[in-house]
């Protein structure tokens, strides 16, 4: 395969107009369990490959993908890809410029303990329908959900810069989900999040860092004390949030405004704008000086971990917020140039070969700061801790926020109290990081991550990662979902 | 696209040689054309063939499923021995009675030669034209899709369709001020590229010196597009199956009761043409589509099954298996949501509201805050305006919304008699139909900076 696509490549470079182009060929492979109750609902394995050919000629994009991996249908997609740029050339009056980036070779694989493809059928379902079954036979339960998942991506990317780049990314993802229902109340509790639950780029070893068994009587007994626990009271508060929630915090408020397309108004036909205006970087005071996030694709176990982005710019750190101030972009090399950066943020992702890689979010992590949640909490006189996430929303500039989280205790006189329902909470995204006035340190740090966060049109899924520590934050405006 | 003969007798010589107890194969192939706007520019422009065939072997009721995009014979046989060796040891499934038989199914749709990414280009350059003489800038998405699917099973289910689905979804944007326009159709060709963008530039225009308005209740008269986000979120945590047996869908312990206005009637209905809507004739496992009334002059009435649920329930399925690679939920989903029109034009509805606000879309519409409510957030977006004496006056900037949507739809104060296909942002083929709705006191609770 790697010699017809760099032939076509070539020939398809050598042809007048095209200022670059590049080829991908991906390999998908993935395995869904799904139980409900005490029964395994469904068990399925799916494999998907294909090809595609990115081209820029006379400084417009075009993109072909199919499935068909035969020398006539890769001579055909190179031959769409030119047809769809020279019809968007027709019509720009700007052209695309790519900032520079050295040509790479070599290879990235997951490091992983057990590969999950390799283990036996019967074992992931007793992993998975063991625990669910316990909780279904328990008081006051309505219905428990359980959900396995592990996917491989193994993507050969080739440039007419001469990078040739292979990858075998890895990662897995699962998740208990226990509803309880009595006197007509209903209520969820999961473990260790709702969405996609926990996740890691691993292998089966997964497994072990959920431990199933031994959060079931955890989750249940949080779900019972929910069924009974006063509503989340209205008013302006502290507020403590957990690093499951806080992960969505960063996601939302910090890793999509920071994304360099919506900055620069190319998202706007489906996900919106960002206020992290060009005109502000290195000048708008985004957060408290405490806070300092990056776009990371270099951290270990990550979802966003990899050798290379999807057009060949290896991995690397890039500082988005430090000390509060607003200072950098997820960029591609397209937005980067476009920007005025020097080079891109390695950031240019593609859910599969049939799309087009667009500006994603890699890593994106808040710094760590001292102490442990118990300290946060013993150094609170009053407030909520809340945690995990179960809604969310966020203005297209992502400004005005509001989550609901599925469970908060009240803080009071530096104690953990009473089990509050139905919490939530709202704010203004640069006013709420302002407010940040602890982080815990780094024996509290996790890696989170989310499996399908949504972004382009069509609308396309991608694996992120998020690292922090539980944070607490002064001032905020919580209440109830009632 | 492969053909209904070709495609058919590759899929039944499969399931012959197959050997398992049962074998259901499901075939979804999609020719997508894409073109994006930003910026006044065609920003990412694409052409991609892509398909999914799956196997379902049960042997008894033990269940397995596998996938490929390979349709050559030898790895259609390949994906139904993996299919099958998943089944062989998984545990009996109790609620698995077979695989659907046949039934009649509803005829499909037409396809028409696709524009090509030449003419979409050239049907947006006069468009692009346009905004930047009026000093707007145009983003959005114009696509043309055709969709074949196809399912046989081992029971003799033999059904295929291949339909055709565009639109057309502009933003035009100036600073503070920004409106939406949009069109669906079966192809490019029936859609009024040029209609479109002279709706979205001047709701633009009309928005520009934006107020700020105080949170609080205000009567609005929501257009289709936000009818249909709320809607939306309705169908993704109450209509299913699913969130009756989890007990968390609004209709769980009030069917048979109203909790809505008389004015509101829902249906799911798939093969209607109605509203520019594209029929979609069969589900995942070849079962015909049946309309269901979901909600009838503001009382619950049923939810949509695949055939595991309707098993459970005692009931048929109708027809609402999730499509190939959009089974997120797993679940039976209601995709081809319909709200019944009333009889009142939009000048009208926007006449009898003394003070209020006109809600071209919402944003980031969120419906898991408390289901068995449908307490839902969410914000405008692309077009929010005063209006004032039954006028629309000035452009408003933007507003958050938290409410519960039964007590909202329980003030629906007059529907109108047009309605519209609005496309769902994250289906290619779904598009919800819908009316203008007048709604009092719409509750918004904060500004959006």
């Amino acid at each position: 395969m790697k010699d017809l696509l760099a032939d076509a490549l070539a020939r398809l470079t050598r042809q007048d107009g095209v200022d670059y182009a590049d080829a991908r060929f991906v390999q998908h492979e993935s395995e869904t369990l799904h139980c409900k109750d005490r029964k395994l609902e469904s068990y399925a394995r799916a494999q998907s490959q294909g090809h595609c050919f990115r081209v820029l000629y006379r400084g417009a994009w075009g993109f072909a993908a199919r499935p068909d991996c035969a020398p006539a249908d890769v001579e055909a997609s190179a031959r769409r890809a030119i047809e769809v740029g020279r019809a968007s050339a027709a019509v720009n009056k700007t052209r695309v410029r790519l900032c520079d980036e050295e040509p790479q070779r070599g290879s990235y694989k997951t490091p992983m303990r057990i590969d999950p493809f390799e283990v036996a059928t019967e074992r992931k379902v007793g992993d998975l329908l063991g625990p669910v079954a316990d909780l279904a036979g328990r008081p006051h339960v309505r219905t428990v959900d359980g959900r396995l998942l592990f996917r491989r991506a193994r993507t050969l990317l080739l440039t007419s810069e001469g990078t040739d780049v292979e990858q075998s990314v890895t990662y897995g993802s699962g998740g208990l989900k226990v509803i309880v229902e009595r006197d007509g109340e209903v209520q969820q509790r999961c473990h260790p999040m709702d969405h996609d639950g926990g996740v890691g780029q691993m292998g089966y070893e997964l497994l072990e860092t959920l431990d199933f068994a031994g959060q079931a009587d955890r989750i249940h007994d949080e779900a019972l004390g929910l069924l009974a626990a006063p509503p989340c009271p209205t008013g302006e508060t502290t507020l403590i949030l957990d690093t499951a929630q806080l992960a969505l915090q960063i996601h939302e408020s910090c890793g999509h405004p920071t994304e360099g397309d919506r900055a620069l108004g190319e998202e706007l036909s489906l996900a919106g704008g960002s206020f992290l205006s060009p005109d502000q970087r290195g000048k708008l005071q985004y957060g408290s000086t405490i806070v300092n996030l990056s776009a990371d694709s270099l951290t270990p176990r990550a979802l966003g971990t990899f050798g290379w982005d999807d057009e060949g710019v290896p991995a690397r750190k890039t500082p988005l917020i430090v000390e509060g101030r607003f200072v950098g972009y997820l960029t591609s090399r397209e937005t980067a140039a476009k920007l005025g950066l020097v080079r891109s943020a390695g950031a240019c992702r593609a859910e599969s070969w049939a799309r087009m890689p667009i500006v994603r979010m890699i890593n994106v992590s808040l710094e760590p700061g001292s102490g442990s949640l118990d300290d946060l909490i013993a150094d609170t006189d009053e407030g909520v801790l809340m945690g995990p996430n179960r809604s969310w929303s966020i203005d297209d500039l992502r400004l005005n926020f509001q989550f609901g989280c599925e469970i908060a205790w009240e803080i009071k006189g530096g104690k953990r109290g009473r089990i509050l329902r139905n919490p939530m909470y709202t704010g203004i995204t640069p006013r709420f990081w302002g407010s940040c006035d602890r982080i815990a340190g780094p024996q509290e740090f996790r890696t989170w991550g989310f499996l399908n966060c949504g972004k382009g049109d069509p609308v396309q899924s991608m694996h992120v990662g998020h690292g922090c520590a539980p944070a607490r934050f002064r001032g905020v405006s919580v209440g109830a979902a009632r | 696209m492969i053909g209904r003969d070709a495609l058919l007798s590759r899929l039944d010589e499969a399931i012959r040689a197959g050997g398992a107890d049962e074998v259901e194969l499901s075939f979804s192939g999609r020719e997508r054309g894409t073109s994006r706007l930003a910026n006044n520019a065609l920003t990412q422009c694409m052409e991609v063939s892509e398909r999914i065939l799956r196997a379902r072997v049960a042997l008894g009721s033990r269940l397995g499923t596998a996938q490929t995009d390979d349709i050559s014979s030898d790895a259609v046989r390949e994906c139904i021995r993996r299919a099958a060796a998943i089944a062989a040891v998984a545990p009996e499934h109790p609620d698995f009675r077979g695989f659907p038989g046949p039934a009649e199914p509803h005829t499909g749709g037409m396809i028409t030669d696709p524009a090509g990414p030449e003419r979409r280009a050239a049907s947006l350059s006069p468009i692009l034209d346009r905004a930047r003489a009026r000093n707007l800038s145009l983003a959005g998405l114009c696509s043309e899709t055709l969709f074949e699917d196809a399912v046989a099973n081992s029971r003799g289910v033999r059904v295929h369709a291949q339909r055709g689905a565009a639109k057309l979804e502009l933003i035009a944007a100036d600073g503070d001020a920004a409106g939406y326009a949009s069109a669906t159709a079966g192809d490019l060709a029936a859609i009024d590229h040029a209609g479109v963008g002279e709706a979205a530039c001047d709701k633009a225009e009309r928005g520009r010196g934006p107020v700020s308005l105080p949170p609080g209740e205000y009567d609005v008269v929501l257009e289709p597009a936000s009818v249909s986000e709320v809607l939306e979120w309705l169908g993704m945590t109450s209509f299913s199956a699913r969130d009756m047996e989890d007990g968390t869908s609004f209709l769980c312990g009030r069917i048979g009761e109203r909790v809505m206005s008389e004015a509101l009637t829902i249906v799911d209905d798939g093969p209607s043409p109605a509203g520019g809507h594209v029929p979609v004739p069969f589900d995942a496992e070849g079962v015909p589509k049946r309309r269901v009334t979901i909600i009838d002059r503001g009382v619950p009435c049923a939810c949509v099954h695949d055939s595991l649920s309707a098993a459970r329930a005692g009931v048929a399925s109708t027809g609402h298996a999730p499509p190939l690679g959009e089974d997120l939920l797993g679940a039976a989903a209601a995709g081809d949501l319909f709200v019944e029109p009333g009889d009142r034009s939009m000048d009208e509805l926007i006449g009898s509201v003394d003070r209020g606000l006109l809600v071209t879309r919402f944003h980031y519409v969120n419906g898991l805050l408390d289901p068995p409510r449908a307490m839902m957030t969410g914000l405008t977006r692309d077009g929010l305006f005063l209006i004032d004496g039954g006028k629309v006056k000035s452009g408003v900037r933007n507003l958050r919304w938290t409410q519960s949507i039964l007590d909202a739809f329980s003030r629906i104060a007059g529907l109108s008699r047009e309605r519209r296909a609005v496309p769902t942002w994250w289906s290619s083929l779904g598009a919800y139909v819908c009316p203008a709705m007048l709604v009092s006191r719409w509750t918004f609770t904060g500004q959006s900076r």
